[in-house]
């Protein structure tokens, strides 16, 4: 017990050490969050007025975009202030009357953050018409906007647990790397077969180490987008710990099974970095994958972190899903670790 | 010649490492790709059908509406799959049940009271009283962005529908049509256009951390530099070896992602036009100083991978490299303003008239100057103190 306790915090050490694995668990998924938070943070669609500027000559335009929920009019003196006002960010578009027509003015930034100003055309011009015949509205659309979890969160709230996935994906699939390639190659392992020391107890000391940071750096990640940005999460704790806490071990899997295909481990590294890329993009933790062809949807919801971002979501309530889920998911990547650790764990200690 | 014959070696040994090869060569090809694939569909979403629940009953105003959607809902381009249920409280619990699992991305709810209340609006407003318009209940599931968009589809459809029967009471409409400006954009936006010129300074700014970061960091830290200086070989002759090799590898990035570029996503943009050819020699001149810069201030490899890193995605992100960051907190905005990458793109991109600057030529120009004039004077400094 004591060897496992003394690997335990060589482990710890050797993890604030290792500057590339240190970066990728904790530094690279609070990046993400920083900047995330702050340019998307504002952003829960739905929640924030739209600032369009209108000309201050033109009062009937004024009034009709200031009866639309969601918009808010400002006056400027010409076209080309509305446009300057837009180009810095000052205000979210523009909207002008000429000749039957309402030329609208949007930068790219609220197209993407606002799906709502892609029509704001359309509505502007139709609430324009009725002010002229004095009726405001025919009908009266009561938009009520389900709450896909227990809570009520931002964007950044429902996109934090896909960052907590991500860095239980760095921190599991990479140290593992590090653990059975880059000790191997580099006559670690070697050195511990002719210690006393069980190869298991080592292997045991090393990937507690190792899922302990892990683990650390994910709640890490959880903790300072609620404390900073002030998410809302109703977390349930031991959902929580149970799917990070197997989760890690699944993502520890796939970084055994790497190196046991791939015996150079700077190869092994490599390719986790392009599936951490391909992950990234296509596993629905920052892009909606709804609009994607068929096909790539079908390969988005086999990554494994299209399911550990789920399970976190479920068990920081920001998406409804059963308890049964998450532990299936538990029990799938439990049981996949254990088998890859038995098998390559033995094969790394009796290969040296 | 030997200089180019040791540039020569030096871009060979650099491309002959696959790690290089394919981080620096094929990885933004790649990205290239995968940014086509995942946001054009979100500008546009024409060949998408959204999963909507109609809850009707009887009544003329409601069977009007439910034939509408039942015409939006046929064929080959058809905007709804629609499903058409009774309007009942426990249909609605139901319904929400699949809305929160994402078995239907909106549904529409029209009351019972809804044709009666119709019927009571177009007398009232015959006889000049204002009174309240009837209500339709609309569910949308939050974080969604199919849900969101149907949504906004749905609104449009109920506008436009509203201004039928407005003008069959007899009111007359004036014709008022509306068109949307992307500002400081060619007429029709161009995800491409946009992105080719970012996915540019991209790969130059790949070559500066990573072609001379951290690789001018490792020679300096296995003392190949101070080994060269004791050789017949100056100093300077290898670094300007080592400055041609990196323009043949930027030379070749950029080659392959304007050929994936223009051939396979057809973008407008002229790779040969004097604007793109000005910004690119000026992104090559300041990233590369930047990643000698990097190389100066790192003491080992390790130390350079770990700023590189550190600087890679927020250089990259609030540059505006794949979108354009504005409205941002001050806490965030001073990166934005001291990024070199900042002013590439923007300027790139103004110069190119794909997206207006909100900085002047003159602005974009400059800062990248300065920062290429104070990470050469600082490395030169550097270098000079330490290794040369």
């Amino acid at each position: 017990m004591r060897v496992v306790f003394s690997l335990f915090l060589s482990t710890l050490k050797v993890f604030y050490r290792d500057k590339m694995t240190f970066f990728f668990t904790l530094i690279f998924p609070l990046t993400f969050v920083i900047i995330f938070g702050f340019v998307f943070g504002g952003s829960s669609s739905g929640d924030n007025k739209l600032l369009v500027g209108v000309l201050s000559s033109d009062e009937r335009l004024y009034s009709a975009v200031n009866n639309i929920e969601n918009l808010e009019a400002k006056k400027f003196d010409s076209i080309s202030s509305i446009r300057q006002a837009i180009l810095e960010g000052k205000i979210d578009g523009g909207a002008v009357y000429e000749d039957g027509k309402i030329k609208i003015i949007l930068n790219l930034t609220t197209m993407q953050k606002n799906p709502f100003s892609r029509t704001l055309g359309d509505t502007i011009a139709d609430r324009f018409i009725k002010s002229n015949i004095k009726i405001d509205k025919v009908i009266d659309l009561k938009l009520t906007s389900i709450e896909p979890g227990k809570v009520s969160t931002s964007e950044l709230g429902y996109m934090i647990p896909g960052v907590v996935a991500l860095s239980i994906f760095n921190g599991g699939m990479f140290s593992m790397i590090a653990l059975f390639g880059d000790y191997k190659k580099r006559g670690i392992l070697k050195r511990f077969s002719v210690t006393p020391i069980e190869p298991y107890l080592f292997t045991v000391g090393m990937i507690l180490g190792r899922f302990v940071v892990t683990l650390a750096s994910a709640t890490v990640v959880l903790l300072f987008s609620q404390l900073v940005f002030r998410v809302n999460f109703s977390i349930n704790w031991l959902l929580y710990l149970v799917s990070a806490s197997t989760s890690i071990l699944g993502m520890m899997a796939l970084g055994i099974l790497l190196t046991g295909i791939f015996t150079e481990p700077s190869v092994a590294s490599e390719v986790g970095s392009i599936l951490m890329t391909t992950m990234i993009f296509f596993s629905g933790i920052y892009f909606p994958l709804e609009f994607l062809p068929e096909y790539l949807r079908r390969f988005g919801s086999i990554l494994p972190l299209a399911y550990v971002a789920q399970s976190i979501r479920i068990s920081t309530g920001v998406e409804t899903g059963s308890a049964i889920f998450v532990l299936n998911i538990s029990l799938v990547m439990t049981i996949v670790f254990f088998i890859l650790v038995f098998i390559f764990g033995n094969k790394a200690f009796k290969s040296e | 010649m030997k200089i180019l014959k040791l540039a020569d070696y030096l871009f060979k040994s650099l491309i002959r490492d696959k790690s290089s090869f394919f981080w620096l060569l094929v990885f933004p090809v790649i990205l290239l790709a995968i940014m086509m694939i995942i946001f054009p569909p979100l500008y546009e979403t024409k060949s998408v059908t959204f999963d909507l629940t109609l809850m009707s009953h009887k009544g003329m105003f409601s069977e009007i509406i439910e034939r509408v959607f039942n015409e939006v809902s046929k064929g080959e381009n058809k905007i709804f799959q629609l499903k058409v249920v009774q309007s009942s409280e426990e249909n609605l619990k139901r319904e929400l049940e699949n809305l929160k699992v994402k078995k239907t991305n909106l549904i529409v709810e029209i009351p019972e009271s809804f044709d009666a209340q119709m019927l009571n609006w177009f007398m009232l407003k015959n006889i000049g009283v204002n009174p309240p318009p009837p209500s339709i209940n609309i569910y949308s599931l939050r974080h969604q962005a199919s849900s969101e968009t149907a949504y906004i589809i749905v609104k449009d459809i109920f506008q436009k529908l509203e201004l039928e029967f407005i003008k069959r009471i007899g009111y007359k409409i004036e014709e008022v049509t509306s068109e949307t400006e992307i500002v400081g954009t060619k007429d029709t936006f161009s995800f491409i256009d946009f992105i080719y010129p970012g996915i540019v300074i991209f790969v130059v700014f790949m070559t500066g951390l990573f072609g001379i970061g951290t690789d001018m960091a490792w020679l300096k830290e296995k003392g190949i530099i101070r080994r060269i200086n004791v050789t017949t070989l100056p100093s300077s002759n290898f670094i300007i070896s080592y400055i041609i090799s990196r323009i043949y590898l930027i030379i070749l990035q950029i080659i392959l992602v304007t050929l994936m570029a223009k051939l396979i996503f057809k973008t407008t943009v002229n790779p040969l036009s004097p604007p793109f050819i000005g910004y690119s020699l000026l992104t090559i001149v300041c990233l590369s100083s930047f990643g000698f810069f990097l190389a100066s201030i790192s003491k080992t490899t390790n130390s350079a991978n770990a700023i590189t890193q550190v600087l890679n995605f927020p250089m990259q992100f609030l540059g505006g490299l794949y979108f354009p960051v504005t409205n941002v907190p001050w806490a965030i905005r001073w990166i934005i303003f001291i990024n070199p990458i900042t002013y590439l793109a923007s300027g790139i991109r103004d110069s190119l008239g794909i997206l207006k600057s909100p900085y002047s030529p003159i602005i974009t120009i400059t800062v990248p100057i300065l920062w290429t004039v104070f990470c050469f004077l600082f490395t030169i400094k550097r270098f000079n103190k330490e290794e040369f």
